[in-house]
């Protein structure tokens, strides 16, 4: 206990953690979590281990946080209203600090074909479900930051999309940090169940406005069953000190389609693991991203995908635009076990370095047991010098407007391969508003 | 138009201009010749604003005005254009909003409306057709993968879409083809009249077919060796630079 302490300042006022919830599943994880983050420690201690080779994460050992148990005194003028109401039409929940802010959630529209319920405020249809599905994708005694999360489960979200429904608009869910006098941590939790031929949007959003060293550790797992389809749209923009250790677990089923886009910039230390497991035939994924890092940001988008059955497919295309003396690691492991024959798996990671003080590992990685297969990868690394600032500005384009320009231009070819039209203006808008 | 008094310009600590003296008005077309290395790329990249070069020694103004501490941009919407020796590749940035871009950032500097897409297809295409680029490279991204030939060609459609009161054309006639070559002398000349001016930086006699420069200067080691009108490249070419440096 003494070692959780050394993390984590007040975990003995946060009241959650004494009272069992209502859910055995959840109980369980939570003890299992404890367990395995006092058993195995903070990331300082593993940071030797091939997984964390490229990110150095010794500084979140050698902060102390802070739990939050109740919303602060807040206000939603604080905050960038756009985030929140980008689409009128759309349903949205917020989080503040980890706790629902009731405030500024509105699921009225949401149709009978959808369940949406918090941890806390769940019924036994939700138990069920949350008992059957909860922390079954994640590994607690072999990642630590999964362990930690569940260790302090506490308002976490269940999304269950029924059978064979299309649900029209997204579900949108922002989760912000607020500015507060301390540092704190937060640990959302997401379980996402997409029933038999069921078709959905989940936009989740992580933005911060704190100016301490704030943690965010979420947790998404998401299954997908057959012929199940979800877009699924991540977006963080977190502060120049805040650490970000994110962890995405799916489970891709017969015929189902998961659709990622991932967006991320900001922050001190970024961490976005994404793991895709490509379970039974004709599953296929397709995986977007875009990373801007700027002053001394690190981000590393780390990426798993299993593909255990035959022909299944997946994409990854990622792309990275460097400034300042920022770094960021790509990682894309694609995995083809023997038996998935016929499988098609491309992925590609591209970046943009805009100044000669940045920093870039770009490793994609192919590992193939069966002999019937079609993979390609390639990372390529382009330097954007005085050079083209010259060029452009000798056009009469300012230096703020080349910036723009190159980064609007490099980022299209990703942000183009979103399929809904508004979702695609509010990334391109969040595009805008960050590259100037 | 342009005047440069007594320029001496470094990079690091290497000394490449050492005193030019040049005065360009308006009407006038000048042509630059002089052997590798003697600092012609120095020369028109310091008038457009490059930024590390220093500036020891000297000024020079535009107008009357001296521009050395403005932006190559700021320069630029006054009326400088520099055609590059190296037209630089923009992976990512389409051709048609670089140029719309640079089209309207020095409309917008004149306090004028920028163009409408409509009317900015228009001219590109009117243009594109008289320098003879494929308008299959208008569709692709700046300079991306485009051969040494149609780079230049680039450079000459925005030259002409820009209409600048000063061009400066950086070797823009070497790697070209026959035809290529006469679409320079062609973008020049229809550029020329009474209100504009032209830097050529050359090393061929051959492009001066086209074009009859009003003086021709012979840069050699930082300075300008030699000045004279037209026949002055034409011995050039028979005599060579050993000729000039003989004589000083
Ligand atoms: N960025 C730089 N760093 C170091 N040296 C430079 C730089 N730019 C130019 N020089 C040097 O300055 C001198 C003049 O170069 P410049 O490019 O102006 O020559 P040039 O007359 O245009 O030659 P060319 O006919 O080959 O194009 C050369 O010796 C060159 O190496
Ligand atoms: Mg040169």
């Amino acid at each position: 206990m003494n070692k959780i302490k050394n993390h984590f300042e007040n975990i003995q006022q946060i009241k959650y953690l004494n009272k069992l919830s209502g859910i055995s599943r959840i109980n369980e994880l939570r003890s299992n979590g404890m367990d395995s983050f006092i058993n195995s420690g903070f990331p300082a201690e593993i940071s030797n281990s091939e997984k964390w080779k490229f990110s150095n994460i010794n500084p979140i050992a050698r902060e102390k946080f802070s739990l939050v148990s109740e919303i602060d005194k807040y206000t939603t003028t604080s905050l960038d209203n756009s985030l929140i109401n980008h689409n009128a039409n759309t349903n949205r929940l917020v989080f503040i600090d980890g706790q629902l802010d009731k405030n500024n959630t509105d699921i009225g529209s949401i149709s009978d074909d959808c369940l949406i319920s918090t941890f806390n405020n769940s019924d036994s249809k939700s138990n069920k479900i949350i008992n059957n599905n909860l922390g079954n994708l994640i590994n607690i005694e072999n990642d630590i930051f999964s362990a930690i999360n569940s260790a302090f489960i506490n308002d976490g979200l269940l999304i269950n999309i029924k059978k064979n429904t299309k649900i029209t608009g997204p579900i949108s869910l922002l989760f912000i940090t607020t500015n507060r006098d301390k540092k704190i941590a937060t640990f959302p939790r997401v379980l996402i169940v997409c029933e038999e031929g069921s078709e959905s949007s989940i936009i989740e959003g992580h933005v911060s406005y704190s100016d301490q060293p704030s943690l965010n550790v979420p947790v998404v797992e998401i299954n997908l069953n057959n012929r199940a389809s979800l877009n699924h749209y991540r977006y963080m923009i977190d502060n120049p000190k805040g650490y970000h250790i994110a962890n995405t677990k799916v489970s891709v089923n017969e015929k189902s389609h998961y659709n990622s886009f991932s967006f991320s910039t900001g922050s001190k230390i970024t961490r976005n693991e994404l793991e895709i497991n490509m379970n039974e035939k004709y599953s296929y994924c397709n995986l977007n991203g875009l990373y801007i890092t700027s002053d001394k940001n690190h981000i590393d988008n780390h990426i798993n995908i299993n593909h255990k059955n035959t022909h299944t497919k997946s994409n990854i295309f990622y792309k990275g635009i460097l400034k300042d003396s920022s770094k960021a690691v790509f990682s894309g492991r694609v995995l083809v076990e023997r038996n998935a024959q016929k499988t098609q798996a491309t992925q590609s990671d591209k970046n943009l370095l805009l100044s000669p003080n940045v920093r870039i590992n770009t490793k994609p990685s192919l590992e193939i047991y069966a002999d019937d297969v079609q993979c390609g990868h390639g990372a390529t690394a382009s330097y954007f010098g005085d050079e083209a600032m010259f060029y452009m500005q000798s056009r009469g384009i300012d230096k703020k407007t080349s910036e723009q320009l190159l980064i609007l231009g490099f980022a299209e070819e990703i942000v183009e391969q979103i399929p809904s039209l508004s979702i695609r203006k509010f990334f391109s808008d969040i595009l805008i508003h960050r590259s100037i | 138009m342009l005047q440069i008094e007594n320029l001496h310009v470094s990079i690091g600590n290497i000394k490449i201009l050492k005193g030019i003296n040049l005065s360009v008005n308006s009407g006038e077309i000048h042509a630059i010749m002089g052997p590798n290395g003697s600092g012609k790329s120095t020369l028109a990249n310091v008038i457009a604003g490059k930024p590390e070069y220093i500036i020891d020694e000297g000024n020079i103004s535009f107008n009357n005005t001296s521009i050395d501490n403005l932006t190559p941009d700021e320069r630029a919407n006054l009326g400088i254009f520099l055609a590059f020796q190296y037209p630089v590749e923009l992976p990512g940035i389409p051709m048609k909003q670089f140029i719309k871009t640079s089209l309207d950032a020095k409309l917008k500097s004149k306090n004028m409306k920028e163009t409408t897409i409509r009317e900015f297809n228009e001219i590109l295409k009117v243009e594109s057709e008289n320098i003879g680029i494929d308008t299959k490279l208008i569709k692709r991204s700046v300079n991306e993968g485009f051969s040494g030939g149609e780079k230049k060609r680039n450079e000459m459609l925005q030259m002409a879409l820009l209409k600048p009161e000063l061009s400066i054309l950086d070797e823009t006639d070497s790697g070209l083809d026959i035809d290529a070559l006469k679409t320079v002398g062609q973008s020049v000349n229809k550029l020329s009249t009474e209100e504009n001016a032209t830097l050529i930086v050359t090393h061929y006699q051959r492009l001066l077919n086209y074009i009859t420069p009003t003086k021709v200067h012979v840069l050699i080691d930082g300075k300008i060796s030699k000045s004279g009108d037209a026949q002055l490249a034409k011995d050039l070419e028979l005599r060579g630079y050993d000729w000039i440096k003989s004589l000083t």
